[in-house]
């Protein structure tokens, strides 16, 4: 400070105090100011570090926070994975305790099947012998109501066999009769005939003789004559017609009372046909040997009486034949006698 | 400081240095300037100035104005290291 006379020297020597003071608190804030500095350097250093470690920090946070979220994920898949397991082990669990209970079940069954299965044997053997002795009682029933009705069969067709001959015999005995008649009645038609065509050739031989001696009084006498020759032959002709008539009338008497005789025993023998073969077989077991020997015999009965009504059958159509022949042979001799 | 010193001494002299060195200043500002010496504080430190560099005799109104200058930077001294002060004072304690 420059020398000045305004101020007094006691007052500028304070001033130069507080001067000199003010260099030295000038030196110690700069270097302060200076010390400040490097302290906010250092802080800011620090701060850099702070801020690059609360960074790496994050960082480091936030990766663990991921690497926590994936495990907390893994950890909940396995746990979720684990949990699947135990439920299918408890599934498992479950299923064998149902497998064991349906084993139990199966076995009380198969002891129960077993049980039932001897229980049906039991029943059916004694079944079997109940059928049995049912079958028997029922065969020898049956058989005896077989024997029976074979008797009853035989009886009635015994009857109505000699019933049905008795009629035939009659039947045939009448047609003989009959017959033996018309044979006659043919014998005596024929002996007449005979004259008939004697007279007539005797009138012929006297048209002839009468012929040569020809006028009109004998041609009217003469077709007088032929009026009565052709009446008499119209006679005749009536006569050979009522032959016919009652030739046919008789073949069919004839021949109506044999058809429900054969039919009969047709109708016999295939009823008897079924019924015999098991009906020996019965009786055989039930009367042995003998019962044949008595099967036999009837049989051969039957057989001839079979063969006796071919017989009469036979000679039924010889006299057919014969009244047929006798009555063809009239015709021709008349048609002859017409002819000459 | 000293090369604002001396570019001051090199400066011209103004009015105020002029009434100042002849000691016509003070009563050029009772009678002129006394207003303005209590409203335009620029003018008042060049006044004041100008009689600290320029006056020869005792001045009691500069030397107030000098000590309330040095009081005020004193007291902000003060309020700038209180800070410190009570820093000094609790390590101490």
């Amino acid at each position: 400070m420059q020398d000045s006379n305004t101020i007094r020297p006691e007052i500028r020597g304070l001033f130069e105090v507080v001067k000199q003071q003010s260099k030295q608190y000038m030196e110690a804030f700069e270097q302060l100011e200076n010390q400040k500095l490097e302290y906010q350097h250092i802080i800011n250093d620090i701060n850099n570090l702070a801020d690059s470690l609360t960074l790496k920090i994050n960082h480091e946070i936030f990766s663990f926070k991921q690497k926590y979220e994936d495990l907390s994920k893994i950890l909940t898949i396995e746990t979720n994975k684990t949990l699947d397991k135990y439920k299918e082990i408890a599934d498992l669990a479950q299923l064998q305790t149902s497998y064991s209970k349906a084993l139990e079940s199966i076995t009380l069954i198969k002891g129960s099947i077993e049980k039932n299965t001897l229980q049906l044997q039991k029943e059916s053997e004694e079944y079997i012998r109940e059928f049995n002795f049912l079958k028997n009682n029922t065969n020898k029933e049956i058989n005896l109501i077989l024997s029976d009705k074979e008797e009853l069969i035989r009886r009635i067709s015994k009857e109505e066999i000699a019933i049905w001959s008795n009629e035939i015999n009659t039947q045939f005995k009448s047609a003989s009769t009959r017959l033996n008649k018309l044979e006659q009645s043919f014998s005596l038609s024929n002996s007449q005939l005979s004259n008939d065509f004697k007279r007539l050739y005797k009138d012929l031989d006297n048209i002839k003789s009468l012929v040569k001696n020809f006028n009109k009084k004998d041609i009217e006498e003469n077709k007088h004559r032929l009026d009565s020759v052709e009446q008499n032959l119209s006679k005749y002709d009536q006569s050979l017609a009522s032959l016919s008539s009652d030739f046919y009338h008789f073949k069919i008497k004839n021949e109506s009372p044999l058809a429900p005789i054969q039919s009969l025993e047709n109708e016999i023998k295939e009823t008897m046909k079924p019924v015999q073969s098991s009906v020996d077989n019965s009786i055989t077991a039930f009367f042995g040997k003998d019962y044949e020997d008595e099967h036999k015999k009837l049989l051969l009965r039957l057989n001839k009486t079979e063969s006796a009504l071919g017989e009469l059958q036979s000679k039924y159509n010889s006299a057919q034949l014969i009244a047929i022949g006798s009555i063809i042979i009239a015709i021709l001799s008349i048609a002859i006698a017409i002819a000459i | 400081m000293d090369l604002l010193r001396r570019s001051k001494r090199l400066q011209p002299k103004t009015y105020l240095d002029v009434l100042a060195e002849q000691g016509w200043l003070d009563l050029y500002l009772d009678n002129y300037s006394k207003d303005r010496m209590q409203n335009d504080t620029e003018y008042k430190n060049r006044v004041y100035d100008a009689m600290y560099n320029y006056s020869k005799e005792l001045n009691e109104d500069v030397e107030i104005y000098f000590l309330e200058q040095f009081v005020e930077c004193l007291s902000y001294f003060n309020e700038y290291t209180k800070v410190c002060r009570i820093a000094t004072q609790s390590d101490q304690k």
